[in-house]
C-alpha cells in the first residue's frame, strides 16, 4: 500500500460514505474546497506576519486572528462572483507573490526570493486543476523544501536560519501539498457529481415530457373517441333497422347527417394536431397585408375580449405592410399569444393588450404586449420547448408557444420574448415583401 | 315491463344515439347530461332504474363522483362506466363499486349483454 493511497483513504474518511446523495457530495466538495482555500490563506497570513512583524513587538501578532477571519468571510463573498477554481487560483497567486516580495524586501537575499518563488510557481499549476499539474506542483514544492535544507547540493550557499524559520517553511510546504491535493480531489469529485446531477435532471425533464405526451394523447383519444362512438352508434342503428327492414328516409338522412358532422369533427381535431409540411405551406402561401388583416382579426376577437374586459389597442402604419405566408397560420400564431395573454391577465383590474406593427427595410415587426409584468427567467428559458407548461398538464399540454415558434419559422420569421420590456412582450418578425404592383 | 336504464353523458349526440339503440332492444331509457343531474334523476326514479351507464369525464360531476354519491346514499343500482380514454383499470373501478369500465366506441350488443347479466 503506497502513501498516496493512504492519503486518499484519509481524505475519504473525512468526506462522505457511499450512501451520500450526489447533491450532498457536490455541496460537501464545495465546502471542502472553501475550507482548503481558507486554510491556505490563513497559513500564508501567518507566514507573512512572521516576516512582517519579526523584531517588532510580539503583541502585534494579536491582529492575525481578526485578519484571518476577515479573509475567510471575504472569500465566501468572493465565491459568489467567481467560480471556486478561479478564485482559488487568484488568491494563491496574490498571496504567493506577496510573500515572495515581502521576504525579498526583508532579507534582501536573492536566494530566498527565488526559493519562495518556487512555491508560487506551482500555484500556477492550479490554473488547470489537473492531476498532472498537481504532481508537478508537489514535485516543485518538495524540491523547494530540499533546497532549504540542503542548498549546497546544487551549489548554493547555505543561509543561516533560525530553527523557527525552518519549521515555518516546512509547515507551509506540507500545507501547500495537502491543500492542493485536497482541492484537486474535491474539484474532480464535484465535477463528476455535477455531471451525474445534470444527467438525472435531463432524465427527469424527459420523463415530464413523456407524462405530458401521455396526457396529450389521452385528451386526443378522449376527443376523438366520442365522435367515433356516435358514428359507430348510428352504423349499429342503421344495421339493426335494415335487418328489420324498418329504415325510413328521415331516419337514414338523420343518421347520415350525424355521421358526416362527426367525421368533420374528427377531421378538425386531427388537423389541429397535424404538423405543417413545408411543401403544403409554399403551395398555399400568398401575400398578406397585415395593415388590412389585423383590424379584421381584432374585430373577430371583440366578443372574447369583451367577456374578459380586456382593452385591445392596435397600432398600424398608414401604408400596406406585406408579408408572405398563410393567413390562417398567422392568425393561429396570434390566437396562441392571445389565449396565453387572456389566461394571465384576465384577473387584473385593468387588463389590456396592444398589438403594434412596424417595418424596417427588410423586416416586418409585430409586437404583442399585454398588461402582464413579464415572465420569470426560468419559465422564459423553457417556454418555447414542446410540452413545457406552467399549468396542469390536462389543462394545457404546453404546445402553444412551440407551435407558434414553428409557425413563425415556416414564415421564415421568428418569435422572441422581450426580456427587457416593462410588460410581457413578444416580438414576431417576418420578412418584408413589396405590395403587388397595380399592373399585376 | 322491461328495465329502465339511465344513461349519462355530456355529449348530447352520443346520448341521443345510445338512447335510440337501447330502445331498439326494448329498454326504457332515461338520460342525464352530467353526474349531478344523473344523481337527481336516480334519486327520483330509484325503484324503476335498474342499470346506469355513465361517461367517466364530464364537467359537472364525473362518472366516479356519481358513483361515490350514489353508493354513499346506499343506492346499489349497477353502474357501468364508459370512457373515451380509460386511465383507470377495471379492478380500480370495481373496487369503487362499479361493474366495470368500457372504452368508447362501444359495442351495443356487449352493453346489452352486461345489462342482462346484471338483472
Amino acid at each position: 500500500m503506497n502513501i498516496s493511497k493512504w492519503f486518499f483513504r484519509l481524505v475519504h474518511f473525512f468526506r462522505y460514505s457511499s450512501e451520500t446523495s450526489d447533491i450532498e457530495r457536490v455541496r460537501r466538495a464545495d465546502l471542502n474546497i472553501i475550507f482548503s482555500i481558507n486554510i491556505f490563506i490563513l497559513g500564508n497570513l501567518m507566514f507573512l506576519a512572521r516576516f512582517s512583524i519579526e523584531g517588532e513587538s510580539a503583541s502585534r501578532s494579536i491582529f492575525l486572528l481578526p485578519a484571518g477571519t476577515l479573509f475567510i468571510f471575504l472569500s465566501l463573498f468572493l465565491i459568489k462572483f467567481f467560480n471556486l477554481a478561479t478564485l482559488q487560483t487568484y488568491l494563491m497567486l496574490t498571496f504567493g507573490t506577496f510573500i515572495v516580495f515581502t521576504r525579498s524586501h526583508l532579507t534582501g537575499g536573492i536566494v530566498s526570493a527565488v526559493t519562495l518563488w518556487f512555491v508560487a510557481i506551482p500555484i500556477l499549476a492550479c490554473l488547470l486543476l489537473s492531476l498532472r499539474h498537481a504532481v508537478v506542483w508537489c514535485g516543485i514544492t518538495l524540491l523547494s523544501v530540499t533546497l532549504l535544507f540542503k542548498p549546497e547540493m546544487i551549489g548554493l550557499v547555505k543561509v543561516q536560519k533560525s530553527q523557527d524559520e525552518i519549521v515555518h517553511y516546512l509547515v507551509i510546504a506540507i500545507m501547500l501539498i495537502l491543500t492542493s491535493c485536497f482541492v484537486l480531489f474535491n474539484e474532480k469529485e464535484r465535477r463528476s457529481n455535477e455531471a451525474k446531477i445534470k444527467a438525472s435532471e435531463k432524465k427527469l425533464a424527459d420523463s415530464h415530457k413523456l407524462i405530458a405526451l401521455g396526457s396529450v394523447s389521452g385528451s386526443f383519444a378522449h376527443e376523438v373517441n366520442n365522435p367515433l362512438a356516435i358514428i359507430n352508434g348510428h352504423l349499429d342503428l342503421l344495421r339493426m333497422l335494415s335487418e328489420k327492414r324498418q329504415v325510413n328516409k328521415s331516419e337514414l338522412d338523420y343518421s347520415l347527417n350525424e355521421m358526416s358532422e362527426n367525421v368533420k369533427r374528427i377531421q378538425g381535431i386531427v388537423n389541429s394536431l397535424r404538423t405543417f409540411s413545408t411543401d403544403d405551406f409554399f403551395n398555399h402561401a400568398s401575400l398578406i397585408n397585415l395593415q388590412k388583416e389585423l383590424p379584421l382579426y381584432v374585430k373577430s376577437k371583440e366578443l372574447e375580449l369583451a367577456i374578459s374586459h380586456v382593452d385591445m389597442n392596435l397600432e398600424l402604419p398608414e401604408e400596406p405592410v406585406m408579408i408572405r405566408g398563410q393567413l390562417e397560420l398567422v392568425v393561429r400564431a396570434l390566437d396562441i399569444l392571445l389565449d396565453n395573454s387572456l389566461t394571465e391577465i384576465k384577473n387584473q383590474s385593468y387588463p389590456w393588450i396592444k398589438i403594434s406593427v412596424t417595418k424596417s427595410q427588410d423586416r416586418v415587426l409585430l409586437s404583442f404586449t399585454d398588461s402582464g409584468t413579464g415572465i420569470t427567467k426560468d419559465v422564459a428559458t423553457h417556454m418555447m420547448e414542446p410540452f413545457f407548461t406552467t399549468k396542469a398538464a390536462d389543462k394545457a399540454p404546453g404546445l402553444g408557444l412551440n407551435i407558434c415558434q414553428n409557425l413563425m419559422r415556416l414564415h421564415s420569421g421568428s418569435i422572441q420574448y422581450m426580456e427587457e420590456a416593462h410588460n410581457t412582450t413578444f416580438l414576431l418578425s417576418f420578412p418584408r415583401h413589396a405590395p403587388p404592383s397595380r399592373a399585376n | 315491463m322491461n328495465k329502465k336504464i339511465l344513461i349519462v353523458d355530456d355529449e348530447p349526440g352520443l346520448l341521443k344515439i345510445l338512447k335510440r339503440l337501447l330502445e331498439q332492444f326494448d329498454y326504457e331509457v332515461l338520460t342525464a347530461e352530467s353526474g349531478f343531474e344523473a344523481f337527481d334523476v336516480l334519486k327520483a326514479n330509484q325503484e324503476q332504474v335498474s342499470f346506469v351507464i355513465s361517461d367517466m369525464r364530464m364537467n359537472n360531476g364525473d362518472g366516479l363522483q356519481l358513483l361515490s354519491l350514489i353508493r354513499e346514499k346506499g343506492i346499489q343500482t349497477p353502474l357501468l362506466l364508459v370512457s373515451g380514454f380509460a386511465d383507470v383499470s377495471v379492478a380500480e373501478v370495481k373496487k369503487l363499486g362499479a361493474i366495470g369500465i368500457m372504452s368508447k366506441p362501444y359495442d351495443i350488443e356487449k352493453i346489452c349483454g352486461i345489462i342482462e347479466s346484471n338483472k
